[in-house]
């Protein structure tokens, strides 16, 4: 028994894929788990800038795959939490620099000293995504509420379902309820009545995520912001916890502070 | 039965858009693998349909290709009086070999029947058994079938099913579907919920959908019937009348 291996996808660009990753990986490994964020995004690696270790980054994942170096060298470990580590993509080659043999290789060269591999995917559905795919084993489909991400989240959700990739199950993010309730976003229930999979989370829209980014700093380290407990319950849903979905309209209503307040009892 | 047309129809061939036109409904003659498909148009008043049914040259019926023809009253009431008519002055005397009398109309569909007339498409029309597939089509899948298709699920935005014959989605249609794909006849396409923004049965287009129309979003068949899309109810209704 190894690490379980999930792939981070989207189909669609910009919707919080390496977001997603990042603040997943730190929570996980906040839980005591052995964690690994690989950036299988070739030529446009940005997972080590979301997690602050960019200027950490010697070797790549390319790297080992061609001998380079060992795989030991090649991650990252992270030293504000222990048991997290980065295994980097190489910002000078292309998705064809790796096939998904390869790929999956690497994954199982991965899993005897994890507990969770976690594959921050490329956009778009052509060598970036097949590499990512083929060595996991199941899926986290991160969409907008936006009409092109949920018809690009189907998309995939079609290819991942026909490669056998189990269980699927759906992020969305950056949902605003009063946009919903002003009919002026898709619903949690539109989307799932067209993506028809499990849903694992709903993270709001929150301009800590932006300033996160920035800082290199995932918002799961501190945990004090609607995104942060988002992910932080994203994490637990991961490891079996039955974690109920946050009620976001009270945000709106009440105020964050109020409702975490409310949720923690002080 | 209400009937409603609809209001854009589109060709797929050059112009895209045919303006609408207040053209007199003429009798239209096909030509198909079973010998002539004669099409009543349904604005047409018995005598003139009668008067012009009897004009077409029984040289016509002729073709050596054929077999026979089929007679496709389309969504047209069919009266006793109309019937015995054909008979009288065009079938009998020419000696056609009728091999259907089709019609979308449900009464006048048990009146040919009760009255021993074949009501069912020719057989040779399009491939013999329908494609069945039981599990909702994603963006991006596509299902290619010379025979008829029955989806038992939807079919997203982004997903397409071409056929040959007609084709049954029994969830949301939402994707395209392209129905009769190689001009065969007699088609339909039936949705559990409309939701598509574009149709096509054989060589006509229409694009026109949205919201705002009647048949957003509710069950439906659609027929192409004088050269556009045809909307009806799809109800399944109990066979107790029948019974």
């Amino acid at each position: 028994m190894g690490a379980r291996v999930i792939v981070i996808t989207s189909g669609k660009g910009g919707v919080g894929k390496t977001t997603s990753t990042a603040n997943i990986a730190v929570a996980l490994a906040k839980a005591g788990k052995r964690v690994v964020a690989v950036d299988t995004d070739i030529g446009l690696r940005n997972l080590d800038m979301v997690m602050g270790l960019e200027s950490r980054v010697v070797y790549n994942f390319i790297d080992v795959i061609e001998k380079n170096c060992r795989l030991n060298q090649a991650l990252v470990r992270d030293k504000r939490v222990e048991n997290l580590h980065l295994l980097p993509a190489a910002q000078t080659r292309t998705k064809d620099a790796v096939s998904p043999a390869q790929m999956a290789e690497l994954c199982e060269q991965l899993r005897p000293d994890f507990d969770f591999v976690l594959l921050d995917c490329p956009a778009g559905i052509e060598g970036g995504f097949k590499n990512a795919a083929a060595g996991a084993d199941e899926a986290l489909i991160v969409t907008t509420p936006e009409v092109p991400a949920v018809r690009d989240a189907d998309r995939i959700i079609g290819m991942l379902e026909s490669m056998g990739k189990s269980p699927i199950r759906l992020i969305i993010n950056r949902f605003r309820p009063v946009m919903v309730q002003n009919n002026e976003m898709l619903s949690q229930e539109d989307i799932l009545d067209i993506l028809a999979i499990k849903l694992i989370g709903i993270v709001p829209e929150d301009d800590s995520v932006i300033k996160s980014a920035n800082r290199g700093e995932p918002l799961t380290f501190t945990h004090n912001s609607p995104a942060a407990l988002a992910y932080t319950n994203i994490a637990a849903r991961i490891l079996g916890e039955n974690v109920p979905l946050l009620h976001l309209d009270s945000y709106r209503s009440q105020g964050f502070l109020a409702s975490l307040k409310k949720i923690f009892g002080f | 039965m209400t009937l409603c047309k609809t209001v854009e129809t589109l060709s797929m061939e050059a112009p895209l858009i045919e303006t609408p036109t207040t053209k007199t409904p003429v009798i239209q003659l096909k030509g198909t693998n079973f010998g002539i498909r004669v099409v009543f148009p349904k604005d047409l008043s018995d005598d003139l349909l009668l008067d012009n049914f009897e004009a077409i040259p029984e040289e016509t019926y002729a073709l050596p290709m054929g077999t026979g023809v089929v007679l496709d009253f389309q969504s047209r009431s069919c009266s006793e009086q109309l019937i015995g008519a054909i008979l009288s002055r065009v079938v009998w005397p020419r000696k056609l070999n009728v091999l259907a009398w089709l019609t979308w109309d449900k009464v006048s569909l048990a009146r040919l029947a009760c009255a021993g007339f074949t009501t069912k498409e020719p057989a040779g029309e399009h491939v013999s058994g329908a494609l069945i597939l039981d599990h909702s089509l994603r963006s991006g899948q596509h299902e290619d079938y010379d025979g008829d298709v029955v989806l038992v699920g939807h079919l997203n935005n982004g997903a397409e099913i071409f056929a040959g014959g007609s084709v049954s989605v029994l969830g949301k249609l939402k994707g395209l579907v392209h129905a009769g794909r190689n001009g065969a006849e007699g088609i339909y396409i039936v949705a559990g919920s409309f939701e598509s923004q574009q149709l096509r049965i054989g060589d006509k287009l229409c694009d026109q959908f949205g919201e705002d129309m009647k048949w957003w979003k509710k069950p439906v068949i659609i027929t192409l019937e004088d050269d556009g899309l045809l909307f009806r109810d799809w109800k399944l209704e109990a066979e107790t009348e029948t019974a």
